[in-house]
């Protein structure tokens, strides 16, 4: 029964749909940021899923969908470097990483 | 009894998933990210992607998590009601993020004919990745190589505070 796509499929939707809610309802940058994680996650465990069973249902032995997930990891290793900075620099101003104290930018 | 296991793993990963959307303290929410880390890279294992499961463990909670966790330091009053946040903040959210769920879940659900089914065959992988790499995604490898430089560079620049020695 482990053998079903649709258990990985249940937890990359359960990873993406916690991840949105992670990144609407907080306040914090780094919630925010963990939320991001949590969507890329869901991205690639569903690539992992996918190209393992069809790999398995037409017998080949391709390994696209994996090249994908570790393009996903790097990039975002990337957006958590980038993202850490832009944090120190707003916190370096605002003394907070509180998002809604950062209201300089709105029309 | 190996089913039992991925069925306890698959359980556990959307437990901490819940937790790090629904936790109130960031650092017990980043604990639990931990948790959905750890998770994922143990269902990679369990499709065949060693290779992937390795380089999780090792990017992901080696490296994004010690990042957030540096991150945490700066929040000041950890424990203060400053970062408990609202329940009633949660409703709407929650209720929007359901609907979404429920239609992709329907939807997965209605082309169950199309998804394919089959018993995992596992294989190495890793001597075929390497070779997918420097052969069909050698360029894509350059590029996120590129990607990867002026993101770091970029991140040291936009740290810096702009104070001249």
């Amino acid at each position: 029964m482990a053998d079903n796509i649709y258990l990985y499929l249940f937890v990359g939707l359960v990873f993406f749909i916690c991840g949105l809610l992670t990144m609407v309802t907080r306040k914090n940058a780094i919630g925010m940021l963990m939320g991001v994680e949590l969507v890329l996650n869901a991205a690639g465990l569903n690539f992992v899923a996918f190209q393992s069973f069809m790999n398995s249902a037409n017998k080949e032995q391709l390994v696209d969908g994996y090249v994908f997930t570790l393009f996903i990891i790097i990039l975002a290793a990337i957006e958590a470097a980038v993202a850490f900075a832009i944090v120190i620099r707003y916190f370096a101003s605002r003394k907070t990483i509180d998002t809604h104290q950062g209201i300089e930018l709105r029309g | 009894m190996s089913d039992t296991i991925v069925y306890l793993i698959a359980g556990f990963a959307c437990l901490c998933a819940f937790l790090v959307a629904l936790l109130p303290n960031i650092l017990h929410a980043v604990i639990a990210l931990i948790g959905c880390l750890f998770t994922t890279a143990a269902l990679y294992a369990v499709l065949g992607a060693d290779l992937l499961a390795a380089l999780q463990v090792m990017v992901y909670v080696g490296g994004t998590i010690v990042v957030i966790i540096f991150a945490v330091m700066m929040t000041p009053d950890l424990y203060k009601n400053k970062f408990i946040e609202r329940a009633g903040k949660y409703f709407f959210p929650t209720l929007v993020c359901s609907i979404l769920g429920a239609c992709f879940w329907y939807i997965y659900m209605q082309s169950a004919s199309i998804l394919p089914k089959a018993e995992l065959v596992r294989f190495a992988i890793t001597k075929k990745m390497g070779l997918a790499l420097v052969g069909p995604y050698a360029l894509l490898f350059e590029y996120v190589s590129v990607v990867l430089l002026f993101g770091l560079l970029g991140a040291i620049v936009i740290a810096r505070t702009g104070e001249r020695r």
